[in-house]
């Protein structure tokens, strides 16, 4: 019998008797699985105080089973729970990137994720979960998915309930009454700032966080690079050189895990995850990579070169899990482009570099035209285009100091690429709601300020 | 593996039944149960906490010795029962034993608890502080105004119309009357909620009214005018079955819609609304909370908005009525809402004083509490002449809510000597600064709680004190009326004693006759406890095998309150002119409205609401791990715009204070707030009451908590 949630936003009292339930049956557990998330928190007179309480919604495409590279979660058939075994966890945290509702969260304690597992051995039981049965106003409740709701909301979900395609098994009862409570507002009181209301949550990466990953993706596109040049007829590389850096390279990335010792079962996803597949190419384009130039042969050349090829592609697909300010998921710190555009100042070739930088810098230009950035962001950015666009320029006949300019360039690229990465979740939701609403306010009253200001 | 049945014991409207699962002598797992309807949700967040409680870290197992640096080092049972005994025995040779303060609170309530004052007659008095913190003002007026504490039933709340919640909060503060509030809110019925903090209640309601703190009896008087003056009254109720409606006409007469707006803050169309409702939709519901009585004009407020029902004639209806507390099972508690004198006491009201201190052995040093408001008006009539006792075991002479100040000043005997229970007293009094004093002033002090409030940190001994589990009891409830078994499902973990252990080895200590330690004490062991409870029991004509059986309603609980339309007043009638309201409190007979004794002004412009946290109860439970986890850091609660012009932002550390005391939290902005109001939780880290003031309401010597006055600044 599949179960799904229902939760009633009339009921719920945001008590977070649900948390408390889950955490007297978890006792292992060292997160709160489940979390009650708030809208106009700060009690805004136009609207609506409204929670959600949300742990795992158990979705049909779960996007954490699919991410996930060492097959830690699974499906239970009979429920249609899915369950992360701790046991096989790598502690990646691509699931925490993956979910939009924030339900798989990293145990520092224990070095892996833990996530709410639809209170399992009680649903085959035919109880209830525990938040449940907790729940002392009857907010929250389960149901077998095959009962037709007499009731339903179809089509407005609480705020801060993300909308994705992943079909989460939860319903929700239509609230009763959309606006809040008519109350005095003081005329004063809307036209006060508003500004306080308008914070982003904290983002789930940060480059300074993600270190390995950052040094990686940097060091992946560049040794690609100089191995087609090599194999293209540039300057020899010594294998052991190549091989030994390699290593290296794989070394730092194998930071990025919180359990080092199950890496190998990194590779277990491969046909939906990116993160596997990138990972064995990676492997695959060293091993044979080194192999060519130690022996050389071009068909070992030309597994180096698919190899390397979808493993950048893999690499940037990884981040398409999240919502980038660019076309679509195009971007300008793309790992494809940045190696194309090495490749072609190491060969010399002025079509690949204008097309490739061409490419990058009205990427990265467009980027930056969507964000609207203080005076040293600018700056900044003035500096990277130089560094990546315009000393080629003028270091044209010597392309490795040129290479190297440009990877200065793609540092500060990718960083902010790291810092603009959006990944959905339920606090994003709440504030860019909130942002729609209070936002055209909040630059009416500025304005204001402004002239009154210069007066 | 054992599934059990109890009862959460706290002071709480809910005292929730609760399904326990006890595996090897462990509690491992409590939720909901079916066995009482009107909790069938099951414990809220708090009482869910109970597993942390029982068994986390903080939980007192063994006796603690204050030691010259503040810290505190367990003692063996032997050594602190020695020393307690040996003050004791000290005390009451060389003072008397009137000079033992005996405190407790209302932080756990049980049949057995009604040991304690026995043990402290039988060692030869005592001290009692009287009044209520919680609801003693509301509680008074009700019963001048109706003449006792029927209520209708909790369910009888699903079937009205018009629900008035009037400064309650019961999303937090009882989450049971929500069920009914949403059965209510489903078959289309009308919500206000009445509260100067936009609370979590008032989420789905229709209107939300934020009077000024303070001006509730105003707002009530002012509708009374538009609905009466609409001629949206009930004639026939009014003729027949209310005292003084002609009085009561001319009382509202002034308070016309403007004045109303003008005295409250409540925009006129607001009024107006409200007041179309209340005069056309019926049944209505006003459930009042025990925050809008925590003021010096409190009990007069109360007694207006029961006017509202009464000329509606929403009283004695399926649906409708006065919601406040019932005195359903608070029946053989030790309450302690001792009223200056009982001069025409009937036998209904003389359940008001605890059973345990019969009349005959109280005495009243200062019978006239009310005597603030006596000097207020330079009247000097003292129209309470203390029962007089043959023999004055139990003194009653420290009002509650002056504890400090009262503890400080007594004389023949002065206080010398503390015991504290159920109750941390530093914390949840007002003027903490002065309990605290009077606190240390004492030679010594014993606390008995389950963990290190900030009493127990004043006290020389800490007695470590059974949980709900470890102790089989009866619990009450003070809203649906039931009374509920509460089994011993464990052994009390390390050294822990029940408190009729500690009082039996003191009465043997104490050389109290065997005898006389027989006649109050249940005898050792679970079998003696449940002889004593079943020999309690019987005097309400209810047996141990039928409230084990589950739980039983106190005889004479009804559906409908007052159905027969004959209230328990002297005239029989709903008083809005009350004879007895003027003679024993010396205010109006008339429900008028009087501004607060302490008001927002220059030096302190900001009106300062300490309430309770929704991860606490008073002063209890905010320290295990999750509920901290969850509550998060102390906040000063204020709007926006008082935040802005004191250059405050959001997260900033503040300082609030007034000639009373000061404290530091970061501001945390709230746009539902009524200007001018900031709001604080109680009971917290950082102890709020040292910005009280000792004052008692008007009537019923409850604790005007909220007539607080403070300034903010960065």
């Amino acid at each position: 019998m599949t179960m799904r949630f229902v939760f009633d936003p009339n009921r719920c009292i945001g008590c977070e008797a649900c948390v408390m339930g889950c955490v007297n049956t978890h006792e292992t557990a060292t997160t709160h699985w489940r979390k009650v998330w708030t809208f106009n928190a700060a009690r805004h007179p136009l609207l609506r105080v409204q929670h959600l309480s949300m742990a795992c919604n158990h979705c049909e495409d779960p996007a954490c089973l699919k991410h996930c590279p060492a097959r830690a979660y699974t499906r239970d058939k009979q429920t249609g729970a899915i369950v992360h075994h701790e046991d096989r966890c790598l502690g990646c945290r691509y699931c925490t990137w993956a979910c939009p509702f924030d339900s798989p969260r990293l145990s520092e304690e224990k070095g892996v994720i833990e996530k709410c597992d639809f209170c399992l051995t009680k649903l085959q039981k035919a109880q209830k979960p525990a938040c449940v049965t907790a729940c002392p106003v009857s907010a929250l409740t389960v149901e077998d998915v095959t009962v037709q709701p007499a009731s339903s909301n179809d089509t407005e979900w609480p705020p801060a309930f993300p909308v994705t395609p992943l079909r989460p098994a939860i319903r929700f009862v239509a609230l009763r009454r959309e606006a809040p409570p008519d109350m005095r507002v003081d005329g004063g009181r809307l036209a006060q700032s508003v500004t306080p209301l308008l914070q982003l949550p904290p983002p789930k990466l940060t480059p300074a966080k993600e270190w390995p990953v950052y040094l990686f993706s940097l060091i992946f596109p560049a040794f690609v690079a100089v191995f087609l040049s090599a194999w293209m007829g540039g300057p020899r590389l010594h294998p052991l050189g190549f091989l030994g850096l390699g290593v290296l390279a794989m070394g730092i990335a194998l930071l990025h895990l919180a359990k080092k010792k199950r890496a190998w079962r990194v590779v277990m996803n491969l046909f939906s995850s990116w993160v596997s597949l990138e990972v064995l190419c990676v492997v695959l384009f060293w091993a044979t990579g080194s192999w060519f130039l130690w022996k050389g042969g071009q068909q070992v050349a030309w597994w180096a070169v698919g190899s390397g090829l979808l493993g950048l592609i893999a690499l940037d697909r990884l981040y398409g899990l999240a919502r980038n300010h660019g076309l679509g998921t195009l971007h300008s710190a793309q790992a494809v482009i940045t190696a194309a555009y090495l490749l072609g100042l190491l060969v010399k070739s002025p079509v690949l570099i204008l097309s490739a930088g061409g490419v990058k810098l009205l990427l990265y230009i467009y980027r930056k035209y969507l964000r609207h950035e203080g005076f040293l962001e600018w700056l900044l950015s003035a500096f990277r285009i130089a560094l990546g666009f315009i000393s080629p320029l003028v270091f044209r006949e010597r392309p490795v100091v040129a290479a190297l300019c440009v990877m200065l360039g793609e540092m500060i690229d990718r960083v902010e690429f790291y810092r603009e990465l959006e990944f959905e979740s339920p606090a994003r939701v709440l504030a860019v709601k909130m942002w729609r609403i209070f936002r055209p306010m909040d630059q009416k009253m500025s304005d204001t300020l402004g002239v009154e200001g210069k007066r | 593996m054992s599934f059990h049945v109890t009862a959460c014991p706290r002071h709480c409207y809910s005292a929730c039944a609760m399904q326990v699962q006890v595996e090897e002598g462990r509690v491992v797992s409590i939720g909901p149960t079916a066995a009482l309807a009107e909790t069938v949700g099951g414990p809220c967040l708090r009482g869910l906490a109970y597993l942390e409680r029982t068994y986390g870290e903080g939980r007192l197992t063994q006796p603690l010795e204050r030691q010259a640096d503040g810290t505190f080092k367990p003692i063996p049972w032997e050594m602190a029962l020695y020393r307690i005994v040996g003050k004791l025995r000290d005390i009451r040779e060389s003072y008397g034993p009137q000079s033992v303060l005996y405190y407790a609170g209302s932080g756990s309530r049980g049949l057995l608890n009604a040991c304690a004052l026995d043990f402290w007659k039988a060692f030869g008095g005592c001290t009692v502080p009287y009044g209520n913190l919680r609801w003693g003002a509301g509680w008074e007026a009700t019963r001048l105004t109706l003449g006792s504490h029927r209520q209708n039933a909790p369910a009888e709340l699903a079937k009205a119309q018009l629900i008035v919640m009037w400064g309650k909060n019961p999303a937090q503060d009882h989450v049971h009357q929500m069920r009914y509030l949403d059965e209510a809110l489903t078959q289309g019925a009308k919500y206000v909620v009445v509260d100067p903090c936009r609370t979590q209640s008032a989420e789905g309601a229709n209107l939300l009214l934020q009077p000024r703190p303070g001006t509730d009896g105003a707002l009530a008087l002012g509708l009374a005018h538009l609905v009466l003056s609409s001629g949206h009254y009930d004639r026939d109720f009014v003729r027949d079955h209310v005292l003084g409606f002609e009085a009561f006409v001319d009382l509202v007469c002034d308070w016309t819609p403007e004045v109303t707006a003008e005295v409250t803050g409540v925009p006129e169309p607001h009024l107006r609304v409200l007041a179309q409702w209340m005069g056309t939709i019926k049944p209505m519901s006003i459930c009042a909370g025990f925050g809008v009585q925590r003021y010096s004009n409190g009990g007069q407020a109360i007694r207006a908005m029961i006017a509202l029902c009464a000329v509606t004639g929403n009283l004695g209806i399926q649906g409708g009525g006065w919601h406040y507390a019932s005195l359903a099972g608070t029946l053989f508690q030790d309450e302690r809402e001792v009223r200056p004198v009982p001069p025409a006491a009937s036998q209904g009201e003389a359940s008001l004083l605890p059973p345990e201190v019969s009349p005959s052995d109280v005495v009243m040093t200062s019978p006239l509490s009310a005597g603030e408001a006596v000097s207020d008006h330079g009247e000097e009539t003292v129209i309470v002449a203390p029962a007089v006792p043959v023999k004055p075991l139990v003194r009653q002479s420290v009002r509650v809510a002056h504890l400090g100040e009262d503890i400080l000043t007594q004389t023949h005997p002065p206080i010398r000597f503390a015991w504290v229970e159920r109750g941390n007293p530093l914390s949840q009094s007002p003027d903490a600064h002065r309990v605290r004093q009077a606190f240390q002033s004492l030679e010594f002090r014993v606390v008995v709680d389950d963990r290190l409030t900030e009493t127990a940190q004043e006290a020389d001994l800490v007695l470590p004190a059974k949980s709900l589990f470890e102790q089989s009891d009866v619990v009450d409830s003070f809203w649906h009326g039931y009374l509920q078994w509460r089994p011993k499902l464990i052994d009390p973990p390390g050294e822990v004693k029940s408190e009729t252990d500690i009082y039996r080895e003191m009465a043997k200590h104490l050389d109290i006759k065997e005898e006389a330690r027989k006649s109050f004490l249940p005898l050792p062991g679970e079998a003696g406890v449940e002889a004593w409870l079943a020999q309690k029991l019987s005097t309400m004509n209810i047996t141990l095998d039928q409230i084990k059986a589950g739980p039983v309603l106190v005889p004479g609980t009804e559906t409908v309150a007052y159905a027969d339309r004959h209230f328990d007043t002297p005239s029989g009638k709903v008083e809005l002119l009350s004879h007895e309201a003027a003679l024993l409190w010396q205010v109006d007979p008339l429900p008028a409205y009087l501004p607060l004794k302490e008001r927002p002004g220059d030096a302190y412009p900001l009106h300062c609401l300490c309430v309770n946290a929704r991860t606490a109860l008073s002063s209890q439970f905010y320290t295990l791990p999750t509920l901290r986890a969850l509550g998060g850091e102390q906040k000063l609660l204020m709007h926006p715009e008082d935040a802005a012009e004191r250059h405050l932002q959001g997260g900033q550390r503040a300082r609030i204070y007034n000639d009373r005391g000061e404290v530091w939290l970061p501001v945390q902005l709230d746009y539902g707030l009524l200007r001018g109001v900031v709001r604080v939780h109680h009971g917290l880290d950082c102890n709020v009451n040292v910005l009280t003031g000792a004052r008692e309401t008007d009537m019923g010597h409850g604790a005007a908590f909220h007539d607080n006055a403070v300034q903010v600044e960065a």
